[in-house]
């Protein structure tokens, strides 16, 4: 069992087997013998034991709601006391000597990677522990923050860098989601910030000008393709679906607008480069996601490529087309793709 | 065992803050760069509300851009971008320029004279307009609203109030500007971004061009822009009323800038 995910699909698939097994008994009589079924039973029985006690996974309907709940409770909670941190730093600040300031955060830092730590020795789920590092990436952030204002450093691209390095190092070692992708920002957003400064431009440009989050796009989409050996349980999903987003935002953006662009090309030339790649790339992900059978790759891909159907349809029609034979055409432009995805969803044996 | 991954986020911490208190040592280390006084004019502070009493008094300094040569607006001239290597400037007289969306951003070094010649003759200039403007007025009163007949039409500017920091010169290399600008305790050499503007051209009824486009540079922000003012001085500041919209109280502090460009108050 590669982690905890994994365990708790198998605790799932036991109990959907149980509800099928009951469900034909009723229909078609016994279809078991007592002692294949008590056999069945039996070794379900200790696997689910095994699971739960290795996995703390949950093994029944309400054991599952509760588990989500607490998921929900953890992040509204990681969240909430990220957002007392930084109050807590507006409202008392200024008493403090600088010293005292630059302690505090730092130690606060640390002790919050302390209770991580505590946390996941005790708990296998990692709820706590999970909070614990969210709120420690808070306080480093609201660390690095701060003491550029308490000594009016210039702002810096860097800053960026260091709360993906330490996003990335709680995220890998405890294999925390929410951390890699908190990790993955701040990290495109260095690589964007870099990437201005090198070509002369301020690095707080990126705010206005998305093309250099690309770089950073297509490289987490590359790393959530290839299969790493000792990955965390989830972070492929993580890798890929952060970079096609980031990805496809910047497409759609300038297949759009084309102001704004880095490439020389004139309006009118970036739209239709960002149009042709969006097409060629929107493809590709539902091409993909249908061979890896990746259903949230897909569904970007297919999301990407009728918003850019749409944006083409408003600049060859919009302005000369009747509104009715405008929707008119768009509706028959969304049956078309959604015959083409059936006849893709057959090759692959889905439904017909 | 402890995690691997939680020591080096751990030492991250560390060296990061080791760093950041490294660099700052090394600024504020030997001669400061620059040492000038300055007062509520040209400072704006943040205002604490009364239930964040104890937020930090932070001052955003306050400046203008000096004039040009023969009394434009700005010695900021689009030659003067050209000389920066200001990428991607609409060509001389491109009547078809359509602006930009994005606004695009460098950085350079900005010189700052304080209270000097050049604020002299801005506060000069901007006089004898406001006298002439109320001259003018004077001779021909513009209609006034109902129930407002008495006293000058345009009140006369109060003298005394206005920013002394003018922005005199910018160049990529801070010792070169330095160099040019000597005077320690008159010229704050301090890092800003800058761009540009563009005006589109004027044409009359028919559409023909009466004024060709011009493209001015622009000195956006000083980085950071705001100074946070440390204890005991921000117990004496709010004291004399820094940061209280109604305060008419005269202070003065000391900005030194250090040998990496980051300047603090003391």
């Amino acid at each position: 069992m590669a982690g905890r995910g994994d365990a708790q699909a198998r605790a799932d698939r036991i109990e959907v087997f149980r509800e099928e097994l009951a469900q034909l008994e009723q229909e078609l009589g016994g279809v078991l013998d007592d002692a294949q079924r008590a056999r069945i039973a039996a070794h379900h029985d200790a696997l689910l034991a095994d699971l739960e006690r290795q996995f703390d996974v949950a093994t029944t309907t309400s054991g599952r709601q509760l588990a989500l709940g607490l998921r929900l409770a953890s992040f509204l909670g990681a969240l909430a006391l990220c957002i007392a941190v930084v109050l807590f730093v507006n409202r008392f600040w200024g008493a403090l000597g600088t010293g005292t300031q630059v302690g505090l955060l730092t130690a606060g830092t640390l002790a919050m990677l302390g209770l991580t730590e505590f946390a996941a020795r005790r708990e296998k789920t990692l709820y706590f522990a999970g909070l614990a590092a969210l709120v420690a990436f808070a306080l480093f952030a609201t660390d690095v923050s701060t003491l550029g204002t308490i000594f009016n450093l210039v702002p810096s691209q860097h800053a960026f860098l260091f709360l993906a390095a330490f996003g990335g190092a709680l995220a890998h070692g405890y294999g925390f989601r929410m951390l890699l992708l908190a990790a993955l920002i701040s990290g495109a957003l260095w690589v964007a910030g870099t990437l201005l400064t090198l070509g002369g431009s301020y690095w707080s440009d990126l705010f206005y000008r998305h093309e250099p989050l690309l770089p950073a796009a297509v490289a987490a989409i590359a790393l959530g393709f290839i299969p790493m050996a000792g990955a965390r349980e989830g972070f492929g999903i993580v890798y890929r679906m952060f970079g096609f987003l980031v990805f496809f935002w910047v497409v759609l953006f300038y297949a759009g607008t084309g102001t704004g662009s880095v490439l020389p090309l004139g309006e009118d030339g970036v739209e239709i480069v960002y149009q042709v790649l969006g097409f060629a790339a929107a493809a590709l992900a539902i091409w993909a996601g249908i061979r890896r059978q990746w259903n949230h790759v897909t569904y970007t891909g297919v999301t990407a490529f009728v918003i850019l159907l749409c944006i083409k349809a408003m600049d060859w029609w919009w302005d000369w087309m009747p509104r009715w034979l405008f929707f008119l055409v768009l509706g028959g432009m969304a049956l078309a793709v959604m015959v083409v995805l059936k006849r893709l969803q057959a090759r692959s044996g889905g439904a017909r | 065992m402890i995690n691997r991954n939680l020591l080096a986020a751990g030492a991250l911490v560390v060296l990061v803050n080791g760093a950041i208190l490294a660099n700052v040592a090394r600024n504020r280390a030997g001669n400061p760069d620059a040492v000038v006084r300055l007062s509520e004019r040209e400072a704006q502070t943040y205002l604490p509300p009364d239930e964040q009493a104890e937020l930090m008094l932070i001052l955003r300094l306050r400046w203008q851009t000096a004039l040009g040569p023969a009394g434009e607006d700005s010695w900021f001239t689009r030659e003067r971008l050209e000389a920066l290597g200001f990428p991607g400037l609409p060509a001389e007289g491109d009547t078809g320029y359509p602006g930009r969306f994005v606004e695009l951003k460098r950085k350079a070094y900005v010189v700052l004279e304080v209270a000097g010649p050049e604020w002299e003759r801005w506060e000069a200039v901007q006089r004898a307009r406001t006298d002439s403007v109320v001259a003018a007025s004077r001779v021909a009163p513009v209609a006034e609203p109902e129930g407002h007949q008495h006293g000058d039409p345009i009140p006369p500017r109060p003298d005394g109030m206005g920013s002394r920091l003018m922005a005199v010169d910018i160049g990529r290399d801070p010792l070169a500007l330095r160099a040019q600008y000597p005077e320690r305790g008159r010229y704050l050499i301090l890092p800003a971004t800058y761009g540009f503007d563009f005006t589109p051209a004027t044409r009359d009824t028919a559409g023909t061009v009466t004024a060709p486009p011009k493209v001015t540079g622009r000195i956006g922000d000083l980085l950071p822009g705001t100074l946070v003012v440390p204890e005991p001085l921000r117990d004496s500041l709010m004291a004399l009323g820094a940061g209280r919209p109604d305060s008419t109280t005269h202070y003065e502090f000391t900005v030194k800038v250090g040998s990496r460009w980051d300047a603090w108050v003391e």
